[in-house]
């Protein structure tokens, strides 16, 4: 019997109310400043020292980097249950993204955990081939804080295309 | 609220960043080694054989890099953007290649007094990120939170 591994199931085979935890990362200042350097250059996240005197009181990270981290455990779950699949990349690719909020900064140190549940099928067909996933994803820090949550479309290819 | 330009609570029209930045292909591959290791984002051929067309950006890094010139575009417009507090609706329209040159087109729609980033103004925005040729790439709705002026006496 084959296993149905995350990455290369159909669209017909992810179910509505599947929910994962699926990653944690703890969030280094080095990470951080390197992040915000490029993306986001106020002293707020890249420069320490200054952001000790600034509106959080110390250095925090760039929305963007928490979400970045999202997409790298996303991606390193699905490996994980995707192993030998060279071809079968059937879903992934994302759409849109809708409700994203940054709740609480996220410091130096700081471990944050990111959780996913499936919550809508569309029947919409893309391109003769791929249907479209809704999921909502959080993200808590060590405090059980959640510090940022979306919701997101992706593409996954059907099984009768 | 105080400090904000009345040109720039009332305007409607969208300003543009002054700047333009380009995405390297090297830029690309490494962003996506480190946060998105997905094959079009990491090599051509499997870019090309991808629903993509060709070697891409991973979105969050457009995303990314989009809020960066967002915040320029604002800047120009004399209002101190210090970072993203929500984002309502975001989508990649199409895929982004290296060396395009990238702008954002920034629409102020209101400004509110308060933040959940301390010591900050609401700015509800309109961004559209686009090519020298204003293909659009992505578009958000969403808020961002401007320096109130009062951190410091």
């Amino acid at each position: 019997m084959s296993q149905i591994y995350l990455r290369n199931r159909w669209f017909e085979d992810i179910p509505v109310g599947e929910f994962h935890v699926f990653g944690s990362h703890t969030f280094s200042e080095l990470e951080m400043v390197e992040f915000a350097t490029r993306y986001a250059p106020q002293p707020e996240f890249t420069d320490p020292e200054a952001a000790r005197e600034l509106r959080w009181r110390g250095l925090v990270a760039t929305p963007w980097h928490v979400n970045a981290i999202w997409m790298r455990k996303m991606v390193d779950y699905m490996e994980v249950y995707a192993q030998g699949v060279n071809d079968g990349r059937r879903n992934g690719a994302g759409v849109s993204v809708s409700a994203l909020a940054w709740l609480e900064p996220v410091r130096p140190g700081h471990t944050v955990t990111y959780t996913y549940e499936i919550i809508g099928k569309s029947d919409k067909v893309i391109r003769d081939k791929w249907g479209i996933i809704s999921s909502r994803n959080e993200a808590f820090n060590q405090y059980g804080n959640k510090v940022m949550s979306f919701e997101i479309d992706i593409l996954a290819e059907r099984a009768g295309a | 609220m105080s400090e904000i330009p009345s040109s720039a609570a009332t305007t409607l029209a969208a300003t543009t960043s002054p700047t333009a930045i380009e995405l390297s292909e090297k830029e690309i591959t490494q962003f996506a080694s480190q946060f998105d290791p997905q094959p079009y984002h990491l090599d051509a051929a499997a870019g090309a054989a991808s629903i993509f067309g060709g070697l891409c950006a991973s979105g969050w890094q457009i995303a990314a890099l989009g809020t960066r010139l967002a915040g320029d575009a604002l800047e120009a417009q004399g209002m101190a953007f210090v970072s993203l507090s929500s984002v309502d609706d975001m989508r990649w329209r199409r895929p982004s290649f290296a060396n395009e040159a990238l702008r954002a087109r920034v629409t102020v729609e209101r400004v509110e007094p308060g933040s959940n980033v301390p010591h900050c103004d609401t700015a509800h925005l309109k961004v559209d990120i686009v090519t020298e040729a204003l293909e659009v790439l992505a578009v958000m709705t969403c808020a961002a939170a401007i320096d109130d002026g009062k951190l410091r006496p």
